[in-house]
């Protein structure tokens, strides 16, 4: 499990946000994660690679790359931007 | 609605029941004559990974039936049509996109649905789960029976967020703000050993068996279940719809498309997904009745797949429609 925490390019977290695994190493399951008031969600890993989420917060939904070994225990994203 | 008779449109090895008949159901009384004890949730008894678990203190015995389909009702919400073949099904299940219907397939794009007030679309969900551990996931359900949501395994028993969930919020036909079958809060939750013990991915799929208080499948309608052939899967334009998280959890979004594989118990196809639609249904549209032949769990770049409806889901589906009449 590895705590991912998404925030805005201001540094505010994203609390409230839905989370979705748009594409990962293998197989995962297609359930929405909702962020806490900390922005952050609990993620379960399914290898070593490249993940991209989908973060929908205030109505927009954004992309946000990132990639995870499985060693770290929190990652860190902001959510770029509208447009 | 009445299911069809016409054997020329079925698979030679289904079956179909008739609407309000009872079937050929027979209990099936439980091989167990002892049991252990069953530590959260677990059911150690039993090495048969369709055997049920469940949350609730009284627990039941899962019945075994001989047929391999069983119709969904249509309910207050109104039906488009009552003769639509298989090969039309994208048609029959969205008739507003019928003049789009060949662009439809092949195209890899999710369509909105704008009614959720119409069957079959009223009878899908929107879930708003709560876990042990207190943390917040959204997935979809499909009402089987007034009180039965069928939805995947990990949407009822989070295996990293301590088991069962704590409780499931169930929306019919939620579009935005509008919840126009209100919003029922479950705590009743089913899943199989092979799910809350083995964590198999073949095993993903549970209910949620709401209160005697609430009937929102009585008006919204109920999808039937099925099993059916490799060959007709395969053959099958296959229908899934859901509430995807990339547009808020709260629309309701719509593809369709046949399978690219299809196995023991696992359907595979291209039909684009997004985390939120776990437990959404993917269905069949034989002779205007549609019928849910898989529960949509898992993404994956080299195909999205549902668990698929066999003869021991079809089972407990029947079992746990019973329980929610």
């Amino acid at each position: 499990m590895v705590t991912v925490a998404f925030q805005d390019s201001s540094g505010r977290p994203l609390a409230g946000a839905v989370v979705s695994v748009a594409a990962a190493p293998g197989e995962f399951p297609d359930i929405g994660m909702v962020a806490d008031d900390q922005g952050e969600i609990s993620l379960t890993t399914t290898g070593t690679g490249d993940y991209e989420f989908v973060v929908f917060a205030d109505g927009v939904a954004q992309h946000v790359d990132t990639h995870i070994t499985g060693a770290e225990d929190h990652v860190a994203l902001v959510v770029p931007p509208r447009g | 609605m009445t299911a069809s008779t016409k054997a020329s449109r079925r698979p030679a090895e289904t079956e179909h029941e008739s609407p309000g008949d009872s079937g050929t159901a027979s209990a099936v009384p439980s091989s167990m004559t002892t049991e252990f004890e069953s530590p959260n949730g677990l059911d150690l008894n039993n090495t048969d990974p369709n055997t049920e678990s469940t949350n609730a203190k009284a627990r039941s015995v899962a019945v075994g039936e001989s047929d391999t389909s069983e119709p969904g009702t249509v309910g207050a919400a109104p039906g488009e049509f009552d003769e639509v073949s298989a090969v039309d099904a994208i048609v029959g299940s969205y008739p507003e996109l019928a003049e789009r219907a060949e662009v439809i397939i092949g195209l890899d794009e999710r369509i909105r649905v704008t009614n959720t007030t119409l069957y079959p679309w009223s009878a899908i969900c929107a879930l708003r789960i709560t876990a042990a551990n207190g943390s917040r996931f959204i997935g979809t359900g499909w009402m089987i029976s007034p009180r039965t949501v069928v939805t995947a395994g990990h949407c009822v028993y989070l295996h990293e967020e301590g088991g069962w969930a704590q409780s499931i919020t169930v929306i019919p036909g939620c579009d935005d703000a509008s919840e126009p079958y209100g919003s029922h809060l479950g705590t009743d939750l089913r899943s199989v050993t092979g799910w809350t013990s083995s964590k198999n991915r073949e095993y993903d799929y549970g209910v949620i068996i709401l209160p005697p208080s609430t009937r929102p499948g009585a008006t919204t309608g109920t999808f039937g279940f099925a099993t059916r052939t490799d060959a007709f899967l395969l053959n099958a334009a296959l229908n899934l719809s859901g509430y995807p998280g990339d547009k808020g959890g709260r629309q309701q979004w719509f593809m369709a498309q046949r399978p690219k594989s299809v196995s023991e118990r696992v359907i595979t196809y291209d039909i684009d997904t997004m985390g939120g639609q776990s437990g959404s249904p993917v269905w069949v549209l034989e002779n205007g009745q549609r019928y849910g032949v898989g529960v949509h769990t898992n993404g994956n770049s080299t195909g999205n797949s549902a668990t698929r409806v066999t003869s021991g889901v079809f089972n407990n589906f029947s079992n746990w429609k019973n329980l929610g009449m």
